[in-house]
């Protein structure tokens, strides 16, 4: 058979497994993307860029392997490239102000729920979910990818060692370190934002006591 | 087991992650120590918080645009310099990348290849001549004629060695290193290998 055409072949199979992998994984990869960058536009170009990587290298996927998985290899390594080359995916403090998008400067209140609850009947609050993911993108890149596989993806340690290519142990360390950040910056961010309250409250307070006066 | 281990083991403890021996020492470690407690609690909530962030949805427009850029790194490539385009099949997903490369490269190699086995004839007399061995041409060009001053002789009446002396010695070339190289003019300048590169060409038309 001729040469060309042979791979030829081989390329439109390619091509068409690809394209049913891109629709079947590439929402749970934006969302993923999504938690790693933070915003949505840098979220779309880092979900694109994985998957034309992935299709470059698509030759060298091991199919006993999760492609899902495969690709959050990749996805992990565009990133930490992309944060590398531009300064714009930087982490925010979360001693700024919430941005909440309707116009309003109000201070918002980081209210965590009691952790009784069933995780499935938590229903975050907008802000509570800005929070977390500005503690989020606080967190080292590694921590951060980490978390983000075991807790938002809910992937087992083993795959996550072999996504971030590392060992048991390392996922280990990384997810607890970055899961005891996390609390830590909430906690901090929590304490700020109440602080700012009780400024804004008190200054209140002693216009409307001088008013009477 | 202190506290300090146990720390360190407490997330994985969470996730399931620990069996037999070290699950059994973290579990009982737990029950007896209040602090720990408090920090499992705080580890727990913290991922159930994480758990809980809502699906981000991407634009309806994702899957279709990663689609048409995949289908656009598959796409045939073409090389060549110049007006020449050489159409090169698309292969493999990886290959494809790296095409135009490779056929800019068989390109080099071909021309490199042509120039190199067919030098005009003044410059395989200059090779020869440097060697100090007779030169015939290949091919009779009309302007070149054969440099004999006398006509030949019966070949039957002479050997090998006699057809040799006859025959004019090509002068020895001396390449000639110009002082200045703008004394000569540029038609001076243009040499062998510009007039075999220019037969190479003609051959492509």
């Amino acid at each position: 058979m001729d040469i060309t055409r042979l791979l030829c072949g081989v390329q439109k199979n390619d091509r068409r497994e690809f394209d049913e992998l891109v629709q079947r994984c590439h929402r749970p990869a934006y969302n993923i993307a999504f938690r790693l960058t933070g915003n949505h536009a840098d979220a779309e170009d880092l979900t694109q860029e994985s998957f034309l990587r992935a299709y470059r290298f698509f030759d060298r996927y091991n199919r006993e392997m999760p492609f899902e998985n495969w690709l959050y290899r990749i996805m992990s390594r565009v990133f930490i490239d992309e944060l590398r080359k531009r300064p714009k995916i930087q982490a925010q403090s979360l001693n700024q102000p919430l941005f909440l998008g309707d116009g309003s400067d109000a201070d918002v209140m980081l209210e965590i729920p009691d952790s009784a609850f069933d995780p499935e009947q938590i229903m975050l609050s907008e802000s509570l979910e800005e929070s977390l993911q500005e503690a989020l993108n606080t967190l080292p890149n590694e921590f951060r990818i980490a978390v983000i596989l075991a807790d938002i993806q809910g992937m087992c340690y083993e795959d996550i060692a072999e996504t971030m290519n590392c060992s048991l142990g390392t996922v280990r360390s990384r997810l607890h370190r970055g899961r005891k950040q996390m609390r830590q910056r909430l906690t901090m961010a929590a304490r700020c934002k109440a602080e700012a309250a009780g400024h804004k409250h008190g200054r209140a307070a002693a216009q409307m006591s001088g008013d009477r006066a | 087991m202190n506290c300090n281990k146990v720390s360190h083991l407490l997330s994985a403890f969470m996730d399931g992650e620990l069996l037999g021996y070290e699950h059994r020492q973290i579990h009982h470690h737990l029950q007896q120590c209040a602090d720990c407690r408090t920090e499992y609690d705080e580890l727990l909530q913290m991922k159930r918080l994480l758990a809980a962030m809502r699906l981000r949805e991407p634009g309806k427009r994702l899957a279709a645009s990663i689609v048409q850029r995949v289908a656009a790194e598959s796409e045939p490539a073409s090389v060549g310099i110049g007006n020449w385009r050489i159409p090169v099949p698309a292969m493999a997903p990886r290959a494809a990348a790296y095409t135009p490369f490779v056929g800019l490269g068989v390109g080099l190699a071909v021309f490199g290849l042509m120039v190199w086995a067919s030098p005009s004839n003044s410059t395989r007399a200059a090779m020869a001549g440097q060697r100090g061995l007779e030169f015939e041409p290949a091919v009779m060009a009309k302007d070149e004629p054969l440099p004999r001053s006398e006509p030949a002789p019966h070949v039957g009446e002479l050997t090998n060695d006699l057809m040799r002396d006859a025959a004019p010695q090509p002068a020895a070339f001396e390449p000639r290193y110009p002082d200045n190289l703008s004394d000569f003019p540029m038609s001076a300048r243009r040499v062998g290998p510009m007039r075999s590169s220019l037969r190479t060409t003609a051959l492509f038309r």
